[in-house]
């Protein structure tokens, strides 16, 4: 690791250990399974093991006859008695409940749940329920699926395509017209996701005297009490969430609403505590939580001394049975569209459609990655055709940092960077000429071996716009986040936020950030989380946006305190406030460090001498602070042009690797990053979540996958088929750290959840690409695994050809 | 998961005599491993139990056998369904019998199958093989099968049990 | 993935497992590591009535050594075979296969009869017994049985072991050959310690000449039991193990194997990586070989 950034700051951008530590390493979280509540009853799933049927029947008979059994509920019960999920498009054919009913969709939708007092006999039961399916022939190839002749997933809905936008940003015809050259070609990004530890937990229980249903689940989730509250037909505030539970890992895909429904209305209607935690099996084939699925189809413009000029881009997602966030993971790529670059005009359609597959959900980067990766490989196309070298073709085509704020064609303004300055820094350090050396000596001994390099963006403080963009029916315009920080009598300082955390350690996010405004020591700041019904509103830590938005409201509350303390000390003083400075919690007056009141003082005013507060000022020591994305409150344009999100990150990547040309094994050599993501609050934090986010890359370009059979089946429903990389498998990666701050945010800092994950898939593919140019052979798709990859070696060296088996390209047909 | 088999193998018995075994539910019964029942409900259909036990892995399951398309005595399809606690699956087969010699017949199988639920969701991996496996000791246990009956029959012959 | 409910034994002795599987007919099951027994149980794919709980058992536990064998008790964990002295000098093939068996924690609890009774075909410890000609000892209330490791393997994960039976040991020949044996375990899979997509297992013994008076090869993951591709070895035998005597006897792999696709890898690429990998093995055991003789390790 680089030296840190410098910076002003006394505990913001210092390596601290986070608060989270001690708790986490000793064993001391708290998850959902360790909620244990007296009488407390176990779900278990029947599921569907077809990909599309008819369900003629279900007989519970014999299930609730088993020992132990105190309920099973059926699809049609539960549909009667809820209303559908919510979904972020306008769909009104698509009705999605967590039990399916009528109809299964994907193998292992749910169709019953069991009750049991333990999870043992649950299972035992669920064995009972028989379920007499009529098997009818699924729509599994999403490019079958957009047929007119394709059986229907949904057939009140009319069409498998349940999304189709397109938008032309710039001059794309004239760009093309003008441009010296012009490649299309495929990207396919295979469906995977993020696979915490921990699969989804809830547990709920129903208060009968309040009319009330408390929930603990393991949840990453915008306006999850609400959604919760809508579907079981209750008022808001008859659920209470309690935010306070450790959630074990989630990257986006924690939003277990189904089985919140499903526990909330069990809990309910049983009159008992009732718990549902998913099984591995169950995450992976019905836990909804599989990422994006996307065929791409490329077009680039561009001049002969490697500018590019225009791109046209279609991406097409099957998102699987019901539309979930899935297509609204097209939308966000939106306000990244030309990633680092000064491509001038785009036209971008967006189609998703509908499959005999399993639910998407939320996954890091919410669809931007796999985007970046069908970009940087046309960069490295035009690199190969035109001769110029990689990386000195995108610094080319890099905006400069004497051009922020830079207006990108759909709408959207990057607040800062420098992206030449990073990958100077990169290069610095990882003694470039070396590496080039290395891997050609690697080539000498005959070995198919490259470098990879990709360069992209993280946009950051997620505002969710691309609701309204993709749904005129939704208005939302502001994302808000927030904070209250109370100072008790004793002086210390406790902050409440309303939302639970996955691991992005929001406690030490705000500790640090409140303990640099009131100047105290952040370890001594405690924070808490709310539950749903005494929080202030959150949009919970999706979009990398805590940083920004919760670090931006503990520090609006923190100077909020800190106002209320310089007023109560220059009152006492009896001099203005202008005339007091405010030093670590005390207040003297400016000039005469021997008059002043210390913090426990003006506590103790707060709190107890209210005739020596200031006139109107209202008794006690606390603060709330709401906080709007910056730059939020304006609606997308008709055009399609939109603010997507106010922050825009960088990181630039630099792999060497190896392929086995036997074997068709790859092996990562050297990884670097560099990462540019403006202030850093705290350096572990930040470096933690890139370590991950590229082993998460890694993954996806080279593991990963949720396979299904041509009948649908999906047939890596296992840790032994899904291939999660192991500490063996990542490479010692090295962080370089730059610092472009933010003029948008509180401090400079940006978001940094999805840095690494977002550009690790292209780079590894770069590497890939560069080893097997040597044969002639260009791969398009991931994961890359060594068994296809052998097969299309062999295929190459012994035909000489090296484009056989790829994903079949297609140039743009433009509008369909 | 779809899963192909084919093959041949020669048999130590006339053509008729195979047939005539091949459409004997009784025979079907104790040749197809696991097979714990089978049941006629219609011309040339049959409803099959299973226990099928392969290493540790196993369940029960029941399905319906039917064979269509029959040329006596050379040549029969075969459309198999089946469902149980750890999977189910759908097949069909076509099987050519050959005059080898009088006394002896060769059969030659191809065959798809379509594995579903659990079982293909953690099994992919070992399915082909499993298949190819049960083929095999199907076609084995006929085979002991018509060896004995042909030892029987011989010991009639010879002795005359009272 | 709860498993159903089943009865629980921890035998005590031998005996006492024999009379357990007896009672239980054929739904009684043994545990010992239960590496691959637990997820199963777990999953329901497996559903014995009684589990016959073997890890107190005396006398199924340790390494013994004979002159021409080493006999492992069948509860021997992976992970003490490992790193047994006695492994290391006389069947140094067996530690190389073991290191790539699942991880090192799955090791420590892993058996070396485990292995062998579930007859994965990508399995290595099965793959080292068969390539060096082993056995197993397996008990009944009959009493031993010794079935040679050619016999034992049937199809993935189906071996000839009988519901009433359970392996008490496992034999692995030592060779008395004079000159230099020379070892060589290679494998390829997606991540390290996944199932194998292929793996080979050499042994072999060059003399004082350079010239190869005794080899065997191994393939596993390339068929449905591993594989002892014995028309490959006997090519190698009186060669000096030149690369154009590891072509040929790679060649010989390439057409013996039988190999399945699967999700991972097609047939063909099995048959493939099964050949480079025997030829890999190969050289990894001649350079063995060649060092402990001081010569070099160049063509002859």
């Amino acid at each position: 690791m680089t030296s840190e950034p410098r910076s002003g700051f006394r505990y913001i951008s210092r390596k601290r250990r986070p608060q989270e530590d001690r708790r986490f390493l000793t064993g001391q979280g708290r998850f959902v399974a360790d909620v244990d509540l007296p009488g407390m009853k176990h779900v278990a799933l029947v599921t569907s093991p077809y990909a599309r049927a008819r369900i003629r029947g279900i007989d519970t008979s014999a299930a609730l006859g088993a020992p132990g059994v105190l309920g099973v509920l059926t699809g049609d019960e539960l549909a009667r008695a809820t209303d559908p999920l919510y979904t972020g498009i306008h769909v009104p054919g698509v009705r999605r409940y967590p039990l399916a009913a009528g109809e299964v969709r994907y193998v292992g939708e749910w169709v019953a749940a069991v009750v049991a007092e333990d999870r043992y006999l649950a299972e035992d039961a669920a064995e009972l329920v028989a379920v007499d399916y009529e098997a009818q022939e699924p729509v599994v190839d999403p490019e079958q699926a957009v047929l007119p002749d394709a059986p229907l997933v949904h057939v009140d809905q009319g069409s498998n395509v349940l999304l189709r936008k397109r938008w032309n940003w710039g001059a794309v015809a004239e760009e093309f017209a003008a441009a010296d050259h012009r490649i299309s070609y495929r990207a396919r990004w295979h469906r995977s996701s993020t696979v915490p530890i921990e699969t989804f937990g809830v547990v709920a229980r129903w208060d009968e005297s309040a009319e009330l249903l408390d929930v603990w689940a393991s949840i990453q989730m915008p306006k999850f009490p609400d959604h919760l509250a809508n579907a079981l037909r209750l008022p808001g505030n008859a659920v209470r969430v309690h935010f306070d539970v450790d959630v074990g890992g989630s990257y986006g895909v924690k939003r277990g609403i189904k089985h919140s429904v499903l526990v909330g209305h069990l809990a309910r209607t049983l009159r008992v505590p009732v718990r549902l935690i998913e099984d591995r099996l169950e995450n992976m084939r019905g836990g909804d939580a599989h990422g994006p699925d996307r065929i791409f189809d490329v077009s680039l413009a561009f001049d002969s001394d490697g500018t590019v000029r225009a791109m046209k881009m279609r991406a097409l997602d099957d998102l699987g049975a019901y539309a979930g966030r899935a297509p609204l993971q097209l939308g966000k790529p939106v306000g990244a569209i030309v990633g680092p670059y000064t491509i001038r005009a785009v036209e971008y359609e967006a189609i998703s459609v509908a499959t005999n597959k399993t639910v998407q959900e939320a996954v890091r980067g919410f669809g931007q990655s796999p985007t970046n990766f069908a970009i940087e490989m046309g960069m490295d196309r035009i690199a190969r055709q035109l001769g110029i070298e990689r990386l000195e073709l995108r610094r080319r085509n890099f905006i400069a940092a004497d051009q922020f704020p830079y207006l990108i064609p759909s709408g959207s303004t990057y607040d800062s960077g420098d992206y030449h300055a990073v990958m100077d820094k990169v290069l610095d350090a990882v003694d470039y000429p070396a590496l080039v050396a290395r891997r050609d000596e690697l080539r000498r001994e005959g070995r198919l071996a490259g470098i990879g390099i990709a360069t992209c963006l993280e946009p950051s403080g997620g505002n969710s716009s691309f609701e309204p963009l993709l749904n005129t029916r939704n208005e939302t315009t502001t994302w808000m986040d927030s904070c209250m920080v109370r100072v008790d009598l004793s002086g210390s300082v406790t902050a409440v936020m309303g939302t639970s955390s996955s691991g992005q350690g929001h406690e030490t996010l705000l500790s640090t950030v409140i303990g640099e405004v009131l100047e105290r020591d952040p370890d001594t700041v405690r924070v808490v989380h709310a539950d749903s019904l005494n929080a202030l509103p959150s949009n919970s830590p999706v979009g990398s946006r805590m940083a920004i938005m919760l670090g931006g409201a503990g520090a609006g509350a923190a100077r909020r305190i800190r106002q209320a303390v310089v007023a109560i000390g220059a009152h006492n003083l009896g001099v203005s406030t202008a005339d007091v400075e405010y030093s670590e919690g005390a207040v003297h007056v400016r000039g005469t460090p021997e008059r002043g009141l210390s913090w426990k003082e003006i506590v103790a005013i707060a709190h107890r001498k209210y005739h020596l507060m200031p006139d109107g000022m209202e008794p006690g020591l606390q603060a709330a602070f709401v906080w709007e994305v910056p730059g939020g409150g304006t609606l997308p344009g008709d055009d399609g042009r939109v603010q997507m999100y106010p922050c825009y990150a960088f990181e630039g990547h630099l792999v060497l690797a190896e392929v086995d040309r036997e074997t068709g094994l790859i092996s990562l050599r050297s990884y670097v990053v560099g990462h540019d993501c403006g202030t850093v609050i705290n350096p572990d934090i930040v470096h933690g979540m890139t370590y991950g986010g590229v082993a998460h890359g890694i993954g996806a370009a080279l593991y990963e996958r949720f396979s299904y059979d041509p009948s649908g089946q999906l047939v890596s429903q296992s840790f032994m088929d899904y291939l999660l990389p192991s500490a063996h498998e990542i490479p010692d990666i090295r962080i370089v750290s730059h610092c472009t701050p933010s003029p948008l945010t509180t401090f400079g800092q940006k978001g940094s959840g999805e840095s690494g994950y977002l550009g690790a898939p292209a780079a590894v593919v770069s590497a890939v690409n560069d080893a097997l140019a040597a044969i002639g052979l260009e791969v398009n798709e991931i994961p890359l695994w060594p068994g296809a990859l052998g097969d299309r070696i062999a295929a190459a060296e012994e035909t000489g050809t090296g484009t056989a088996g790829n994903a079949r390209a297609v140039p743009w047909a433009g509008p369909q | 998961m779809e899963i192909k088999f084919n093959g041949e193998h020669t048999f130590p018995v006339p053509r008729e005599v195979l047939w005539t075994h091949l459409n004997d539910p009784k025979v079907l019964t104790v040749c197809l491993p696991g097979c714990t029942g089978m049941e006629q409900i219609g011309e040339d259909v049959y409803e099959t139990s299973l226990k099928l036990q392969v290493a540790s892995v196993g369940g029960t399951f029941t399905g319906k056998i039917a064979l269509t398309d029959k040329v006596e005595p050379a040549e029969c399809h075969m459309q198999m369904e089946g469902s149980g606690t750890i999977g189910h699956a759908t097949g069909r087969a076509a099987f050519e019998l050959e005059e080898v010699s009088d006394s002896e017949t060769r059969m030659v199988y191809t065959g798809t199958g379509d594995v579903g639920g659990l079982v293909a969701g953690v099994g992919q991996r070992v399915l082909g093989g499993v298949t190819k496996y049960l083929t095999r000791r199907f076609l084995t246990t006929l085979d002991k099968y018509l060896a004995d009956e042909a030892v029987a029959a011989k010991g009639d012959g010879n002795t005359n049990p009272s | 993935m709860k498993a159903v409910d089943f009865d629980y034994v921890r035998a005590g002795s031998v005996d006492e497992v024999c009379r357990m599987l007896d009672d239980a007919a054929e739904d009684g099951k043994v545990i010992a590591g239960g590496q691959t027994l637990v997820p199963l149980l777990a999953m329901r794919l497996t559903r014995p009535a009684l589990l016959v709980d073997i890890n107190a058992v005396p006398g199924l536990q340790g390494i013994e050594g004979t002159t021409d064998a080493l006999l492992l008790g069948s509860c021997t964990r992976q992970a003490e075979a490992e790193r047994s002295e006695l492994v290391c000098l006389q069947l140094p093939l067996l530690r190389k296969g073991l290191s790539f068996v699942g991880h090192v924690q799955t090791r420590n609890r892993g058996t070396i009869g485990g292995s062998i009774a579930n007859a994965d075909p990508s399995a290595e410890i099965g793959l080292v017994m068969l390539t060096l000609g082993g056995s197993v000892v397996t008990r009944s209330s009959d009493g031993d049985t010794i079935v040679p490791a050619d016999e034992f393997f049937l199809g993935p994960m189906i071996t000839t072991l009988m519901p009433n039976e359970f392996i008490r040991q496992v034999q692995f020949p030592v060779w008395q050959v004079e000159g230099w044996q020379g070892t060589g375990f290679q494998e390829t899979s997606p991540r390290r310690s996944d199932f194998a997509l292929a793996s080979a297992a050499v042994q072999l013994v060059l003399d004082k000449d350079g010239i190869c008076r005794r080899a065997a090869i191994g393939i596993g993951g390339a068929a449905a039991t591993p594989v002892r591709i014995d028309a490959a070895a006997e090519g190698l035998v009186g060669t000096t193990v030149s690369e154009a005597d590891i072509t040929a006897a790679a060649d010989v792999v390439r057409e013996m194997v039988d190999p399945e696709s699967d999700l991972h890898a097609s047939a063909d690429y099995r048959r493939r990586l099964a050949a480079t990998l025997a030829a890999r093995a190969i050289r990894e055991a001649r350079a063995e070989a060649r060092r402990k003789g001081e010569g070099p390790d160049v063509e002859a």
